[in-house]
């Protein structure tokens, strides 16, 4: 074979996709043929460097961009609305994209569970007057990238019923007069379908929601057919303790697991920032931390060339500060993106505890095996079983540890790059 | 074809938001990123993902149920992609001026994980924006070859399907794709040994 059909079939052969006998023809080749082995060394070596590149996490808000379009489209398409679930009899009720909450308003949970949770809230989107819930930042599903950076969070409660009000007033709702639905819109703000029912249980006849959507009457502990979930769920909102609740966590569309009391869920942060004066940004930085009694944990100098300085500061915060210390920082002069992000640990935690107990127990079995040992032989296994034990047990307690600050302390990387003006920011 | 997934397309196709939201949940990260690695900067690639799920939404009543519904999806993910491409003709330079994208984490771990101290953190984020730049120096169709197969991980056939293109055009755009950016990496300096992970061992 020549080397220029050799090139070409070079990509073919580093992923498998030749016929046998030309496989063979081009190794052959390769043996004999020190450019096109460089070649080929080169060739896997560009693979190699794509592969290298990492994927990245798709921004929060996306999912908040994608949904208003997606909900513009169905207004676009149907401006009367007969979607999701069969013909709702009130044109308004659909336009205000309460149809998906209306219809699906059969079964259970979801906000009994929110109500309990222990989860810390994410700020809540500016309130938009347009009933739909469109919103401007999107469920913080465990995993993805929280709520992006974003003015601080009103108070939920007082707003949304304000909000809610006028809300109301622009989708004609009079017919429904029930001001007090709008709530549900807010705290619903991330759900357009959720399975609401405050009871938490299956309430027989509730399908007819839809259709029947009648007053607010109602109290919570008696839902009866005829009762629009949405209202009882006010009752509920107003007598909860709890008042306003916190967004879901898990961003699912039906019933969601419920979350165990004291929900793990940790935080990290990141934010770049491009600066002419370095010392100016890590001051600011480190004023914005200290004021919330978060504290600086490492602070590392990662220069790359002469002209281009990078300082990673690696900061821990309140979690209660989290959402609003990223905000802060994101208004210092320089900035150019952040990402906070949300994980709920909460699982991971259970089970390593889990893990810990029974670690615990094998303790205990092999601390008696040990102190029943009567030969040499017998006395050293019980004591290389019962080191390794413990080296785990340890291992797995500074994991729980880490989780314990991560969840208390969240962690914000800060990277500061300066450059020097005449070349430099943009 | 998983049946929880056919009656999210059922219910997807008479308007229901929410149920095409979690429909296309599974498929998020892949697209955008996707989406990233074409146009080299978040901005256009939220702008490009977005415009291709809502095609997909828009599409949904073509969609029959004859070929499995992830393979439809990416075929008009990247006929969005491309076609967004080709109108955002500005040549991004911002690929450079990025900053670098990584996962999200712990950067003391990541530097844990990988035993490299902060420099060599940084230093690896400048081969990745590099390897980007490369990546944007490439024609739409061979970028797209070359982010399909080596960054997403597809097979030749599929990346046929989802292509709309022969499987011998895909041969031959990603030879050719893989030779410019082998130049172009050549050029930019990337062929130190430190800076090549190995790809799973010798041999192929």
């Amino acid at each position: 074979m020549r080397c220029s059909e050799i090139q070409d079939l070079i990509s073919a052969y580093l992923d498998d996709e030749l016929k046998p006998a030309q496989t063979a023809r081009m190794e052959a080749h390769f043996r004999v043929c020190p450019r096109c082995s460089e070649e080929l060394d080169l060739t896997r070596a560009t693979v190699a460097l794509c592969q290298g590149l990492e994927e990245v996490d798709v921004p929060s808000g996306f999912r908040a961009g994608l949904h208003g379009q997606l909900l513009e489209e169905n207004r676009r398409r149907h401006p009367l609305g007969t979607l999701t679930g069969g013909a709702s009899r009130f044109g308004s009720w659909v336009r205000n994209g309460w149809v998906a909450t209306a219809a699906a308003l059969v079964v259970t949970v979801a906000l009994g569970v929110m109500f309990a949770t222990g989860a810390p809230r994410k700020p809540s989107p500016p309130l938009v007057a347009d009933a739909d819930p469109v919103k401007i930042q999107s469920p913080t599903a465990p995993g993805q990238p929280d709520a992006s950076l974003s003015p601080e969070p009103p108070d939920k409660k007082t707003p949304a019923v304000s909000q809610g009000q006028s809300g109301q007033g622009q989708s004609g709702q009079g017919k429904m007069g029930q001001s007090t639905l709008v709530p549900l819109n807010e705290s619903l703000t991330q759900k357009d379908n959720a399975e609401v029912n405050p009871k938490g249980k299956d309430t027989p006849g509730t399908t007819d929601a839809v259709g029947s959507a009648t007053g607010v009457t109602t109290p919570v502990e008696s839902i009866s057919g005829n009762v629009t979930t949405a209202s009882a769920l006010e009752n509920k909102t107003k007598n909860s303790p709890l008042g306003a609740p916190a967004p879901e966590n898990s961003g699912g569309a039906t019933a969601d697991q419920p979350h165990q009391a004291g929900p793990k869920i940790v935080k990290t942060g990141r934010l770049w920032f491009r600066v002419s004066d370095l010392e100016k940004a890590k001051g600011r930085v480190l004023q914005v931390v200290q004021a919330s009694s978060g504290y600086t944990k490492s602070n590392n100098m990662v220069g790359s060339g002469p002209d281009r300085k990078i300082q990673a500061l690696v900061l821990r915060v309140p979690a209660a500060s989290f959402e609003k210390i990223m905000g802060e920082l994101s208004r210092i002069d320089g900035f150019r993106n952040g990402t906070p992000r949300t994980d709920d640990k909460t699982a991971e935690y259970a089970d390593l505890l889990k893990k810990i107990a029974a670690a615990r127990e094998q303790e205990k079995v092999l601390e008696v095996s040990q102190s029943k040992a009567t030969t040499d032989e017998e006395s050293q296994k019980a004591d290389a079983q019962l080191a390794q034990v413990r080296s785990d047990i340890q291992a797995m307690e500074n994991k729980r540890l880490d989780l314990d600050l991560a969840n208390v302390m969240p962690q914000i990387t800060v990277f500061l790059e300066e450059v020097s003006p005449p070349g430099g920011a943009r | 074809m998983r049946s929880a997934d056919d009656i999210l397309v059922m219910k997807s196709k008479k308007g229901d938001v929410r149920a095409f939201e979690q429909l296309i949940a599974q498929y998020e990260r892949k697209v955008y990123n996707l989406a990233f690695r074409l146009t080299g900067n978040h901005d256009d690639a939220s702008d490009v993902a977005q415009e291709a799920f809502l095609k997909v939404y828009t599409s949904l009543s073509d969609f029959r149920g004859d070929s499995s519904f992830s393979t439809w999806l990416y075929r008009i993910v990247s006929n969005v992609c491309l076609d967004e491409l080709r109108k955002r003709k500005r040549q991004r330079a911002t690929s450079l001026d990025e900053p670098v994208s990584t996962p999200d984490g712990d950067m003391n771990r990541q530097l844990a994980d990988r035993m490299e101290g902060p420099e060599e953190f940084v230093e690896r984020l400048e081969v990745q924006r590099t390897v980007q730049a490369g990546i944007d120096s490439l024609d739409d169709d061979y970028r797209m070859v070359v982010i399909l197969r080596d960054l997403q991980g597809y097979s030749y056939d599929e990346i046929a399907t989802i292509m709309g293109c022969s499987l011998g055009t895909v041969k031959s755009r990603l030879n050719r794709a893989r030779q410019a950016l082998k130049e172009k990496f050549a050029l930019l300096e990337l062929f130190r040994p430190k800076y090549v992970k190995s790809v799973g061992g010798e041999g192929r």
